[in-house]
């Protein structure tokens, strides 16, 4: 039972092998390649010890890699760990592994990917919604350009975690699909706005409002009404303010909206 | 800072106010401005428009002859702010809504 072994994962997932190389108690190290991303995983006679994948380390590790459904393995017998990062036993190590990949499968109904990008929903369904510090660093980023692979690494965080926060955020509303075609030419999430005193100041008050959503909506609703965004008519101005003020979902934040930027025109009329 | 009648009266084209809330009328209106005398007339506006369900919005504007009225209403006050058509009409609302805001209610 000396012998590395090897093969193909879309016909052995990790999980598998995992569980053979336990049941087998092997000690060795188990490495996996899916294209240019590699997963070491630790054995030491049988107990998962140590797992190293992308940056990320531990059970992270392991679930990251159990969820590719393609690339080799080979484990290489006797190799032994120089640390420690799982403390589990090996049973409660699969488990885990178990349960994330029931909830990416979940997650992968709606979000085949990790390579896919989404832009920012400007049209929210909710009057209110409630995110955690963790979806906020995703949300932040997302910009219709970088795929959830790129803000996952942007934030640190594994692939399948950033997919997870992309479900909530889809399924929130928040966040939409951004098609080839829109990438390739650059219409819809990219943004176009004048650079003047007024937007600036405009987009400055929106994302103390609703955040970092704040320039497509000023961009959204200027197409929408035809507002020319160089125009200096205080009637165009005026009416592009009041009618971003009624998207503003919150009564409160609408009304220091409004009275941040009814100083500000006040402002112009006495230049 | 909330609105104030102030920034109001500074808009070109407004020619004043009438606040209300059912009981006292304020009225800053020139004297030679043809509804500076119409205390009662408003007074029935608030009456008619103030109660609740009587309208579907906070804001109602009436054009009457050559004088727009925009109307404005937060618990039991209103706002009526008289001016020419071609006031800046979302500078007006913006700065009644700020106003009307910060009034008691």
């Amino acid at each position: 039972m000396n012998k590395d072994i090897g093969g193909d994962i879309s016909n052995t997932r990790v999980l598998e092998i995992v569980k053979i190389l336990s049941l087998g108690k092997r000690t060795g190290r188990l490495h996996v390649t899916n294209g240019a991303e590699t997963c070491n995983i630790f054995f030491s006679e049988g107990q998962v010890v140590h797992a190293h994948c992308s940056g990320l380390t531990g059970i992270k590790a392991i679930q990251e890699a159990s969820a590719w459904t393609s690339g080799e393995y080979r484990f290489f017998v006797d190799e032994q760990a120089d640390m420690q990062s799982v403390f589990m036993g090996t049973d409660d190590v699969l488990l885990e592994v178990t349960n994330h990949l029931r909830q990416m499968d979940k997650v992968t109904s709606l979000i085949p990917s990790p390579a896919m990008v989404y832009a920012l929903e400007t049209d929210i369904r909710e009057s209110e919604v409630q995110i955690k510090a963790a979806q906020w660093k995703v949300l932040s980023l997302v910009d219709g350009r970088k795929s959830i692979a790129d803000i996952a690494q942007l934030v640190g965080i594994a692939s399948s975690d950033a997919m997870k926060i992309f479900y909530t955020l889809l399924r929130s509303g928040l966040i939409r699909e951004v098609s080839s075609e829109e990438r390739d030419t650059g219409v819809g999430p990219t943004l176009n706005l004048p650079k003047t005193a007024f937007i600036e100041s405009l987009v400055a008050a929106l994302t103390r409002a609703i955040g970092p959503i704040a320039p497509y909506v000023v961009q959204e609703t200027a197409r929408d009404i035809t507002a020319d965004l160089l125009s200096e008519d205080p009637a165009q101005r005026a009416f592009l303010v009041e009618t971003i003020a009624d998207k503003i979902p919150e009564g409160r934040m609408s009304l220091a909206f409004l009275e941040s930027m009814a100083e500000k025109l006040k402002e112009e009329r006495a230049v | 800072m909330k609105g104030s009648t102030k920034d109001l009266l500074q808009i070109q084209g407004v020619q004043g106010f009438v606040l209300t809330d059912g009981r006292n009328v304020q009225v800053k209106l020139p004297s030679t401005h043809p509804l500076s005398g119409a205390k009662e007339r408003f007074k029935r506006l608030h009456q008619e428009l103030g109660r609740k369900g009587a309208r579907p919005g906070n804001t109602v504007e009436i054009l009457l002859d050559n004088v727009l009225i925009t109307l404005f209403f937060s618990g039991s006050t209103m706002l009526a702010v008289l001016a020419s058509p071609d006031v800046n009409q979302a500078l007006l609302r913006i700065t009644g809504r700020l106003i009307i805001a910060g009034s008691p209610g």
